[in-house]
């Protein structure tokens, strides 16, 4: 089991691992190019031998040839009395008997070809050594038993030498690879350490500490870096988190609180006032239902894939039609409502979402605004966006307070008395964000002016190239 | 009328239950999706209500089921999901009309009767009258007592709407969602100001008025006399 909150052991690491390994293939290895060495020196070396014996035999025949093979032992008797030094070991037995022996064994076995012969020569202090051979024996012209030898030891001695080089240097590299993967999994323990350290304190609550560079490459960097943007990522969703549940507990909780009393009222007043007592109760939970329904509105927007929906929605049309539905209302309140669009706007969206938008903007105006204030919807296209705008010449907002608008139950303290959800600019966020569009929220100077943003469409066949006549009602 | 009512819920149940006999209608109610199935298929009813989750079988898959079968009866959809999703989904399996959760009952009664013994969509009337009120459709002229009323688009929409549904009452949300596509909250009273407007048009002046309101519930048009 992994225990987050004890540090690995440094053999644990991954780097020491690797270093571990790392040092088994480069031992796999050594040792596979060690055999091949071997193999193919002893193979050299053998023939070498070889060579060298066969032309050590050609020269004897060739002298029993010329002069016989008595003259060969005089000749090889001559050589070992002058002291001559020689590697070879011979015998030579004549037909007639004569012989000579140096080196080998007086009984060696009268066969053709190479063998292997081990010679036990007593040593000057009187031991006795042992000395391997490679002995080739032949037959003379006459008949004359040959025989010329020669040690192989050097040979043995050169595989044990690279034998000794092999492991010592293949012993040291592996411990050199285990050293450095002990000393930079030392090094990147210490500092992933650290790292791990601060993320178990952001993890116990301390959110607004940030991971350390682990340095040591670009690769880490960039790691720490992500890592710290979802950190931030992550205290901006709690803080949001922490601010709407709290908001949701304040908004609720007022009408929560005047329906338990109107219904505690219900319980104890007579018939005649229970039915209007009832009443009010039923349109205080109309009031709840609609922040609810809001707060539902913006998790189905933010969250889910609304864009399959999308179509080429007609936006001229679309203003034009939302102007007409709320003229009246909007006369009735004692403002003007007035519609500024430009004809053959055609975007792509969720018809119903866009519509929802601008209904929330023009309800704002309206709600929030004085009578007699002139709001003004306007539709005007770009190359490549439309702006939709909603425009009051009311008292506007404090311009420190404009940027918190489209926060999540934001109101201003005057408005705290109006009925509303305090959600209705975070949903048209939501909804703008959607269409990849911006909604932005300026002082007019006077009065306030929303303006939503998003990508224009070019029109359908049918109706391109027409003019773009300019609709203004007042 | 005779109304199936499958729901689940059993409050719900009674709730809605309770009040179709009040308003003198014969309610069956039951609770289990495949039993439903069964009961809409033979039941002889005139208007189904059906809730969307059910256990058994789910409201939808009733409905796409019945509609196969070439069941004709006027369908309302209950759903506790409002998405525009759900309702589009609803109404292209072939419901009449849908509700979301919660609802007043005074809104389903509405819906209810607006949706029962609907004219078919294929017969289209050239004329709409109430009393000496006339609405041609293909002309779009209105007049009452023979005297030309002008409306605005949006005016004439809504007389329309009422009209084809003389004496039944029209909620303030199937006005909006049926001639407006508004089917969120809105705060405004939109409705009610269009409706001020429409009747001061149509009644102010003439002798009886046709336009009443329906108090807590909405409107609607009928001949007094």
């Amino acid at each position: 089991m992994i225990r987050a909150d004890v540090p690995p052991r440094i053999w644990q690491t991954a780097t020491f691992r690797l270093a571990v390994i790392l040092s088994l293939i480069f031992g796999l290895g050594s040792a596979a190019v060690l055999l091949a060495l071997d193999f193919s020196m002893a193979r050299a070396a053998q023939s070498e031998l070889e060579d060298s014996l066969e032309n050590q035999m050609a020269i004897m025949r060739a002298d029993i040839d010329a002069e016989g093979s008595d003259a060969l032992i005089e000749m090889l008797e001559g050589h070992r009395k002058g002291g001559s030094p020689t590697q070879y070991a011979y015998l030579v037995h004549t037909p007639d008997g004569g012989r000579y022996v140096a080196g080998l064994p007086a009984d060696l076995p009268e066969s053709d070809g190479f063998s292997r012969v081990s010679v036990h020569p007593a040593t000057p202090r009187g031991g006795e050594t042992t000395i391997d051979m490679l002995v080739l024996s032949a037959r003379g012209s006459d008949g004359t038993f040959l025989a010329v030898g020669r040690e192989t030891s050097a040979l043995d001695k050169l595989r044990d030498s690279l034998h000794l080089i092999a492991l010592v240097g293949g012993g040291g590299l592996a411990v050199l690879a285990v050293a450095t993967g002990l000393v930079l999994g030392y090094v990147l323990l210490r500092r992933l350490e650290r790292v791990s350290d601060v993320a178990a304190r952001v993890l116990g609550g301390n959110q607004n500490e940030r991971l350390p560079a682990i340095g040591l490459g670009r690769e880490f960097d960039a790691l720490v870096l992500n890592l710290n943007r979802m950190l931030d990522r992550l205290a901006q969703t709690m803080s949001a988190l922490r601010q709407v549940s709290g908001d949701i507990a304040h908004d609720l909780r007022t009408p929560l609180t005047r329906l338990r009393s109107l219904l505690e009222d219900a319980a104890g007043s007579d018939d005649a006032v229970r039915r209007e007592v009832l009443e009010r109760a039923v349109g205080e939970t109309d009031e709840i239902l609609l922040i609810f329904n809001a707060l539902l509105r913006i998790a189905q927007v933010e969250g889910g894939d609304r864009r399959s929906h999308f179509e080429l929605v007609d936006i001229s049309a679309l203003v034009t039609e939302l102007a007409d539905v709320y003229r009246p209302e909007a006369e009735d309140l004692q403002h003007a409502l007035r519609l500024d669009a430009q004809a053959g706007l055609y975007g792509r969206g969720d018809r119903r979402l866009l519509r929802q938008l601008l209904s929330n903007l023009l309800e704002n105006a309206m709600r929030h605004t004085p009578p007699g204030t002139a709001i003004t919807l306007r539709a005007t296209g770009e190359d490549t966006r439309i702006r939709l705008s909603v425009t009051d010449n009311g008292p506007g907002v404090p311009a420190a307070e404009v940027p918190n608008l489209t926060q999540r139950f934001y109101r201003l303290d005057r408005s705290r008395s109006t009925p509303g959800s305090g959600l209705g600019l975070t949903l048209a966020t939501a909804i703008a964000e959607l269409h990849d569009g911006r909604l932005s929220v300026e002082n007019g100077e006077p009065g306030l002016i929303v303006t939503f943003a998003f990508p224009r469409a070019p029109a359908p066949a049918a109706t391109a190239g027409r003019a773009e006549p300019s609709v203004t009602v007042a | 009328m005779k109304i199936l009512v499958v729901e689940d819920d059993k409050r719900t149940l009674s709730f809605v239950t309770r009040g179709l006999s009040e308003a003198g209608h014969v309610a069956d109610a039951v609770q289990d999706g495949t039993a439903g199935l069964k009961a809409a298929r033979d039941g002889e009813y005139d208007v189904v209500i059906l809730d969307r989750m059910l256990p058994g079988m789910s409201g939808l898959d009733i409905l796409q089921q019945l509609r196969s079968e070439h069941v004709r009866t006027p369908i309302l959809m209950l759903t506790a999901m409002s998405t525009v999703e759900d309702r589009v989904e609803g109404l292209e399996s072939g419901a009449d009309d849908y509700l979301v959760k919660p609802f007043a009952f005074s809104e389903l009664l509405a819906r209810v009767h607006a949706i029962a013994r609907r004219p078919p969509t294929t017969d289209v009337p050239v004329k709409l009258a109430i009393a000496d009120l006339e609405l041609d459709l293909s002309s779009r002229k209105v007049t009452r007592d023979g005297k030309r009323i002008d409306l605005t688009p949006q005016e004439y929409k809504l007389l329309e709407y009422l009209m084809r549904r003389a004496g039944k009452t029209v909620t303030r949300t199937m006005i909006m969602e049926h001639l407006w596509a508004i089917d969120f909250d809105v705060r405004a009273n939109i409705v009610d100001a269009h409706m001020s407007r429409l009747r001061a048009k149509i009644d102010k002046g003439f002798k009886c008025e046709l336009l009443r309101t329906v108090r807590g519930v909405g409107y609607v048009i009928d001949d007094p006399g």
